[in-house]
């Protein structure tokens, strides 16, 4: 039954098959937008990640494979923290029809901070990020990495990271623009939902990106654009046996404008289960 | 060890040459699962159809994947303890490989690495994994003893590996449930891993 030989052999081979990943294939920074906390007043914080190139990390629905990035930040108590702000994905369709949704070459993930209004100026503030992500190209290798920064608390502070913080902040998607129209059987659940969204002249790579709860599996998406309207649609299905969706499906269209700039335009659906009280 | 060799039928052949291409969009929940001939890590072909009577779960693998290697790893051990718990109650457990150039001799050093004992079946041009529609590794299907397609999804609900309380799995589950004679109640769930590396 065991050939030494044999098997000695295909471990060489699959190791030389398979060359080693560089080992920090995502860099990853913490960064803030303001040089100085000032007590009461929100100010952003941002994880840059700087992604080796032909690899790539995941949106917050990752498509048919992969893992979204993760990242929890940390401050001090009194100080509120809002949801993780991802920036307009892209799509990669990878071998066998694998659509993937993200990110290539860098990405920043932001979220608003305000903090205390009575913070004493001179102090200093730590402020930590707890990220994870799965980096993929040919093979997906998991990473994760602790960061900090050290921000003192003034009465006056000036903008830091400007530019960047502007970039990466004008890529989340907005609100306007955009309608969804759910389509529902008789008993209230929803079929499938249908997406108009405006663009601007010349837009390209437009691509519809739904990010459905867990247990609602979305189906069919498409979209096409005519003149200045993207016309979207995907199914909807809530799997058998599966725990009823309490957050609704988010759906962004996201597309490239004619200076290379992505941007994305966003909505929110929400799933009514069969035999709930909403009746359209 | 029961893997007869096929050939026997060539009328079987063809039976299930038509199930394929009926079915070639991709397996659905309460059809019959497509048929397949594969080679395992030893070499020995292996036919689906060998297996009707039997429950069959279908583990879509790679040992390359790190949520492959999290769910052989010596903390969570998902899919040995689940062949070693159900292989017992006479259901067998078929892992698939379609990485990119994989063979017998790959997934026989991941079958001795990992002490594996269930087969691993190459299916170097992805032909099995378009038929189910897997698109992870793991992405799991379990197919009952009259050959019929009664779940497709993940292993668990656990996609970061860091959950205690409600944690699922929903392979368990399944088994459980359709080894008492009853039907699935989960038919489908959501898949996690990396990407099938399929070779085109």
């Amino acid at each position: 039954m065991i050939r030494p030989a044999f098997v000695l052999l295909a471990m060489f081979a699959s190791l030389a098959a398979c060359a080693a990943p560089p080992s920090d294939l995502v860099k990853a920074e913490l960064l803030a937008d303001v040089s100085a906390i000032q007590p009461g007043k929100p100010f952003n914080l941002g994880v840059m990640m700087k992604i080796e190139p032909g690899w790539h990390t995941y949106w917050k629905n990752p498509g048919d494979s992969g893992s979204p990035t993760k990242i929890s930040f940390t401050a001090p108590d009194g100080f509120t923290i809002e949801p993780l702000q991802f920036p307009t994905p892209i799509e990669f369709n990878q071998p066998g029809d694998i659509i993937g949704y993200g990110y290539v070459d860098e990405v920043m993930l932001t979220a608003r901070v305000t903090p205390p209004k009575d913070l004493k100026p001179g102090d200093s503030i730590d402020l930590k990020a707890n990220a994870s992500w799965l980096c993929c190209e040919a093979v997906c290798v998991p990473g994760h990495q602790s960061l900090s920064i050290r921000l003192p608390v003034a009465s006056e502070a000036s903008p830091a990271n400007k530019e960047l913080f502007e970039k990466w902040l004008a890529m989340v998607p907005t609100e306007k623009g955009f309608a969804a129209q759910p389509k529902t059987t008789g008993d209230g659940k929803l079929e499938s939902v249908q997406i108009n969204a405006t663009l601007p002249s010349e837009a390209k790579d437009v691509h519809l990106f739904p990010a459905p709860p867990r247990g609602v599996k979305v189906e069919n998406i498409q979209v096409k654009t005519e003149g200045k309207t993207a016309t979207g649609s995907f199914t909807v299905r809530v799997l058998q046996g599966a725990k009823p969706a309490t957050q609704p499906i988010e759906a962004v269209v996201g597309y490239t404008d004619d200076s290379g700039n992505r941007r994305g335009m966003k909505g929110t659906i929400p799933v009514q289960q069969a035999g709930s009280s909403s009746v359209n | 060890m029961k893997r007869t060799a096929l050939f026997i039928l060539p009328a079987m052949a063809l039976a299930f040459l038509v199930v394929r291409a009926y079915a070639a969009e991709q397996a659905k929940i309460g059809q019959p699962a497509p048929n397949f001939t594969l080679q395992d890590q030893d070499g020995k072909t292996v036919n689906l159809a060998d297996y009707k009577g039997k429950i069959v779960v279908l583990e879509w693998f790679n040992p390359g994947c790190p949520f492959v290697q999290r769910h052989y790893s010596q903390k969570f051990n998902t899919m040995n303890n689940l062949y070693d718990k159900w292989s017992a109650k006479d259901v067998a457990w078929l892992g698939i490989n379609t990485t990119k150039g994989n063979n017998a001799g790959s997934n026989k050093a991941a079958a001795d690495k990992w002490d594996i004992k269930h087969p691993l079946l190459s299916d170097p041009d992805g032909t099995v994994a378009k038929a189910y529609g897997a698109k992870t590794t793991p992405h799991m299907f379990i197919i009952d003893k009259q050959g019929v397609l009664v779940y497709k999804g993940g292993i668990d609900n656990d996609p970061d590996g860091d959950k205690s309380a409600d944690k699922v799995n929903y392979v368990d589950k399944a088994l459980s449930e359709l080894v008492a004679g009853q039907t699935v109640s989960q038919p489908e769930t959501e898949s996690y891993g990396c990407g099938v590396k399929y070779p085109k």
